[in-house]
C-alpha cells in the first residue's frame, strides 16, 4: 500500500467513527448499537493504517490471496449484522404487538367508564 | 345449580361492516346469555361503529395485528373480567350461534380445556376448493402427528377455551398461523383437548383469498409454525399468576367489572 492509500483509508475510517459519535451525541443512534459500529471502524482503521496486517492474518490462516480473506471477513460481518438487526426487529414487533393490544384494551375501559358516568349523571339529574 | 358460568364470545373483525350486523343480531337473539366483545382489528370501515350500535364491548386496535393478535386481545379481556369460557366466533357469518353449545358445553361440564369445532368430523355439505382442501388435509395430518392424536380440521376458528387455557393463550403468543400453533402448544402443555363436529355456513360476505401461490406460501409458513411449536417449549402459566400479571394493567375492582 502506498502512503497515500493508507492516509485516505485511515481518514475515511476516522470520519466514520466521528459520524457514529456525532449520531450518538445527537441521540439519533443508541449507544447499544454504536459499540458495534465503533468496533467495525476500529478494525477498518487498523487495516488501513498498517497494510501488512492483512498479509499477516492471511498467511497465518493459509489464505493465498489476502484480498479474499478481507472479502470473506466483510461478508461475514455483514451477515452477522443483518441477523442482529432481524433479532432487534422481532423484539420491536413483539413489543408493538403487546402495546397495540393494551391500547385497545385501555380504550375499551375508558369507553365503558364514560358510558357509566353518563348514565350516572343523567340519573343524578333526574333525582334533583 | 351453583353460580351460573360466564361465557364470552370473542369476535375478531377486520373490515367486516357488511356481515357484522347480521352476525351480532343472530348471536344476540339465539344466545342472549353470552357476552360479546368485538375486537376491531384496525379496520378502515364502519366495523367499530356497528359494534357500538349493537351495544357490544368494543376493543379497537389502532393497528392490524391479524386474527391471532385480535383473538388474543379478546382473551386478555376475558381473563381480566374473569370469564369462565371464551370462544372465538367469526364475524363473516361462517359460524352458527346454534352450534355454540357444542363447543362450550364440554368446558362447562369440566370435560375439556379446549374444544375445537370441526367441519369435517361428520359428513357435511361444507365445501372447499381442491387446492385448499389438499393443503388443509396435509397440514391436518402433520398437526395430528405433532400432537399424537387425530385431528380433522385444524384451521377451524370455531373454538372455545376454558379459564386455564385462556391464561395460557394470553401468555404465549403466536403471530402468524395461530390456528395451528395454538392447538399444538396447548396439547403439548397438557391441556385436555377435544374436537367436536359442528355445522358451518359458507361465508356470507367477502371472499376467501386463496390462490395457488398463496396456498403454497400458507403451506410453508404453516410448516414453520408446526416446527416452531414442536421445538419451543411454551410456558404453562398458572391461572392465578396470569391474573396477577393482568391486574398490572386493569385495576378495576373485580366487583365493578
Amino acid at each position: 500500500m502506498t502512503p497515500l492509500q493508507r492516509i485516505i483509508g485511515s481518514v475515511a475510517s476516522l470520519l466514520m467513527m466521528a459520524l457514529i459519535f456525532h449520531l450518538v451525541r445527537r441521540r439519533k443512534l443508541r449507544e447499544e448499537y454504536s459499540i458495534l459500529w465503533l468496533a467495525a471502524g476500529l478494525v477498518m482503521l487498523l487495516v488501513a493504517a498498517e497494510g501488512r496486517l492483512v498479509y499477516w492474518v492471511a498467511s497465518a490462516l493459509n489464505i493465498q490471496h489476502p484480498a479474499y480473506g478481507l472479502f470473506v471477513l466483510a461478508l461475514l460481518v455483514g451477515i452477522v449484522l443483518a441477523i442482529h438487526f432481524t433479532v432487534v426487529l422481532s423484539r420491536l414487533t413483539a413489543q408493538n404487538w403487546r402495546l397495540t393490544q393494551e391500547v385497545g384494551l385501555s380504550a375499551q375501559r375508558i369507553d365503558e367508564l364514560e358510558r357509566r358516568l353518563a348514565a350516572y349523571e343523567s340519573e343524578v339529574e333526574k333525582k334533583s | 345449580m351453583g353460580v351460573s358460568k360466564r361465557i364470552l364470545a370473542v369476535i375478531p373483525a377486520y373490515n367486516e361492516e357488511e356481515s357484522l350486523p347480521a352476525t351480532l343480531a343472530e348471536l344476540r337473539s339465539v344466545r342472549p346469555d353470552v357476552d360479546i366483545v368485538v375486537v376491531d382489528d384496525g379496520s378502515r370501515d364502519h366495523t367499530a361503529q356497528i359494534a357500538r350500535q349493537y351495544n357490544c364491548a368494543l376493543i379497537s386496535l389502532p393497528m392490524n395485528l391479524g386474527i391471532g393478535g385480535a383473538v388474543q386481545t379478546g382473551l386478555h379481556y376475558a381473563l381480566r373480567r374473569g370469564y369462565d369460557v371464551a370462544f372465538q366466533f367469526d364475524a363473516d357469518g361462517q359460524h352458527r350461534p346454534d352450534q355454540i353449545a357444542a363447543i362450550v358445553d364440554p368446558i362447562l361440564c369440566g370435560d375439556a380445556d379446549v374444544v375445537l369445532g370441526s367441519r369435517f368430523l361428520q359428513k357435511t355439505d361444507y365445501r372447499v376448493s381442491r387446492v385448499r382442501g389438499l393443503a388443509m388435509r396435509f397440514l391436518c395430518w402433520l398437526t395430528s402427528r405433532a400432537i399424537g392424536r387425530k385431528l380433522t380440521d385444524n384451521t377451524s376458528g370455531f373454538r372455545a377455551y376454558g379459564k386455564e387455557a385462556i391464561a395460557f393463550m394470553t401468555a404465549n403468543c403466536s403471530y402468524d398461523y395461530p390456528e395451528i400453533e395454538a392447538i399444538i402448544s396447548l396439547v403439548r402443555s397438557g391441556f385436555r383437548f377435544r374436537e367436536v363436529p359442528v355445522l358451518m355456513r359458507e361465508r356470507v360476505a367477502g371472499k376467501s383469498m386463496f390462490t395457488p401461490l398463496r396456498a403454497a406460501y400458507f403451506l410453508v409458513r404453516s410448516l414453520m409454525a408446526v416446527l416452531v411449536s414442536v421445538m419451543s417449549g411454551s410456558k404453562r402459566v398458572l391461572y392465578s399468576d396470569a391474573v396477577v400479571a393482568e391486574e398490572k394493567f386493569d385495576t378495576t375492582p373485580a366487583h365493578n367489572r
